[in-house]
């Protein structure tokens, strides 16, 4: 059921918030044994919150559409009380001292935290297999992953164990695995979305935004998610867009263009193919498409696997065995309890990227390195600005391939890293960015990629609900979980 | 231009990072590999080009300078190590002189 008709039935109190939430614990009961979304649950404590949304809505109170939907949060941000691991073993036992603003926002209006979903440690990874706690699966199919580094989330969405998630995305972790998944996914403007309480991984990158199964239960929770917040120095000073409004379901006009450079032959076919045909859907309902060059975008994945570790390694220098729960036992001195505890407490993939981040940092490469990727990411936003000034929209595939299968690029993080070679151009240049299924890989979902300008959400939401309109392969559910 | 061995142990101590030999190993071509992938950005014309840190040009504000949240930041529960209201650590200096 859609966050709309759940609202609905929950005002006229066809619904009780606390029977959703109890639906939904069965739900995640029956199935998590399978595909292991979670990281943790919290059930007495959203049974609470659930009882007094009742309480107010049977008194007749106004509420928001989002009271009583039940939500999960990816455990990288922080809900006081509540532990915040970051799937890492260095913050396993981490308790949040405080709630992130994105979710207080949401609880403000009524939503019921319902867990905290599976990661890629420290939100390093495209498939959750960086996880401390083991990888999430895919309902799509178990041997495959469900993409990341927010999988958790995505799968949580996709076997309908709950409607709607919260994901963080630097690179593409909202949108790829939105698409591996079957599901919409959205990762507002750099600055809309307040990141206090998120842990930083990458900070001119990380973006919080919304899973849904469709654009429009995304516009519902992207409005309330939405704040400018004084505890962020990026925030932007703006209301939050109206959203929902601006699902009009007309594309007439819309100027759509396509880099040919994300479209290279590092895209699948069997990816393309639904993309076009996607394209042709746009097209029929009177949206105009033309091939661009976007020649900078050769170097995204360049530019984010310097300027991502960089500032990932300033970030998780505070990762030291004095303030965050873990540290070695014995150390002989300080140096040792510092080095000791980050080499034993991190996992791989944030080691080499800690590594890879001091390196592009250090004296005698910070000019050919980090000064070179910041110069690069000045011309890739040039090129989107070049691209807006003419169009609405940017359309590609949201990831090379569909979801491929564990342990295919374990020994090979550079192949794992393509993954992200459609959704760095938008971190890069800080736009809202949203992927839609629109058909599928050998049994596989494949998704489309709408980029819009700066704080252009609205035209961003209202052509992936437009194409949601026209199509159906958002409401296509995996066998297993229908 | 690429990561080499001593770049590697060089770079493993400015991160406080000690590792086992196996992962130096197992690192060292995997990094390189990647460091390849940096050679994408030699075909931009970056001459003259301004390094942006942000994505949006907006001036960063501050906020005002006073106290708030004054509830328990559950610093003693989260301290692998608390001892009468600080943070304890190892010994920083060598013993002997007193």
């Amino acid at each position: 059921m859609s966050v709309k008709e759940l609202s609905s039935k929950l005002k006229n109190r066809e619904l009780k918030a606390v029977d959703l939430a109890m639906a939904t614990f069965s739900k995640i009961e029956a199935t998590e044994s399978d595909l292991h979304s979670f990281i943790s649950l919290r059930k007495e404590a959203a049974l609470l919150q659930a009882d007094s949304i009742d309480a107010k809505l049977d008194k007749g109170e106004e509420l928001s559409p989002l009271a009583g939907i039940p939500i999960t949060i990816k455990d990288n941000m922080n809900l006081r009380g509540e532990k915040t691991t970051c799937a890492s073993k260095m913050l396993e036992n981490f308790v949040s001292p405080f709630t992130s603003t994105a979710v207080q926002n949401l609880m403000d209006a009524g939503m019921v935290v319902v867990g905290k979903a599976n990661m890629d440690e420290f939100a390093m990874g495209s498939s959750t297999e960086n996880s401390a706690f083991g990888p999430s699966k895919n309902p799509w199919d178990l041997t495959r992953v469900p993409g990341g580094s927010s999988g958790g989330s995505a799968s949580a969405i996709a076997a309908g164990q709950v409607p709607v998630s919260l994901g963080s995305d630097t690179g593409g972790s909202i949108r790829q695995p939105a698409a591996f998944c079957g599901i919409s996914g959205f990762k507002p403007s750099y600055g809309r979305v307040s990141r206090y309480g998120l842990v930083a991984f990458a900070s001119s990158l990380d973006q919080i935004g919304p899973f849904g199964r469709s654009v429009e239960d995304i516009a519902y929770v992207t409005e309330g998610l939405c704040s400018h917040d004084v505890h962020d120095a990026t925030s932007v000073p703006a209301p939050a867009p109206q959203l929902v409004s601006a699902l009009t379901k007309d594309v007439r006009g819309l100027r759509i263009a396509i880099p040919k450079e994300l479209f290279s032959d590092e895209i699948d076919d069997g990816v393309k193919g639904p993309v076009y045909a996607a394209l042709d859907v746009l097209k029929a309902k009177g949206a105009i498409v033309e091939e661009v060059s976007m020649q900078a975008l050769v170097a995204s994945i360049a530019t984010y696997y310097i300027v991502a570790p960089a500032e990932a390694s300033a970030n998780l220098a505070r990762f030291d065995g004095v303030r965050y729960t873990s540290r070695i036992k014995d150390a002989a001195n300080l140096t040792e309890m510092f080095t000791k505890t980050r080499g034993q407490f991190f996992g791989k993939e944030v080691k080499r990227r800690i590594i890879l981040g001091t390196y592009a940092l250090s004296s005698g490469y910070y000019d050919a390195y980090y000064i070179k990727a910041q110069k690069a990411r000045t011309l890739i936003k040039q090129s989107f600005d070049r691209v807006f000034a003419n169009f609405d929209v940017v359309i590609s595939p949201t990831t090379p391939s569909a979801a491929f299968k564990f342990g295919e690029h374990a020994n090979s993080p550079d192949k794992m890293y393509i993954a992200d070679l459609c959704t760095i151009p938008a971190n890069m240049a800080g736009l809202p960015a949203l992927s839609v299924p629109c058909g599928f890989d050998n049994g596989m979902p494949v998704g489309l990629q709408i980029i819009g300008k700066s704080f252009d959400e609205a035209t961003v939401l209202r052509v992936g609900d437009a194409y949601q309109a026209f199509t159906d392969f958002h409401l296509a559910k995996p066998e297993a979980y229908a | 231009m690429s990561i080499d061995k001593k770049d590697l142990e060089h770079v493993l101590k400015l991160a406080h990072l000690d590792i086992p030999d196996s992962e130096k190993e197992e690192f060292l071509p995997q990094l390189q590999r990647t460091f390849s992938f940096m050679k994408a950005m030699d075909s931009l014309p970056l001459e003259g080009v301004e390094p942006s840190a942000y994505a949006n040009n907006q001036a960063q504000f501050l906020r005002e300078d006073t106290p708030e949240n004054q509830a328990d930041l559950y610093m003693e529960k989260n301290a692998p190590d608390w001892d009468q209201g600080c943070f304890s650590v190892p010994q920083i200096l060598s013993g002997g002189e007193s």
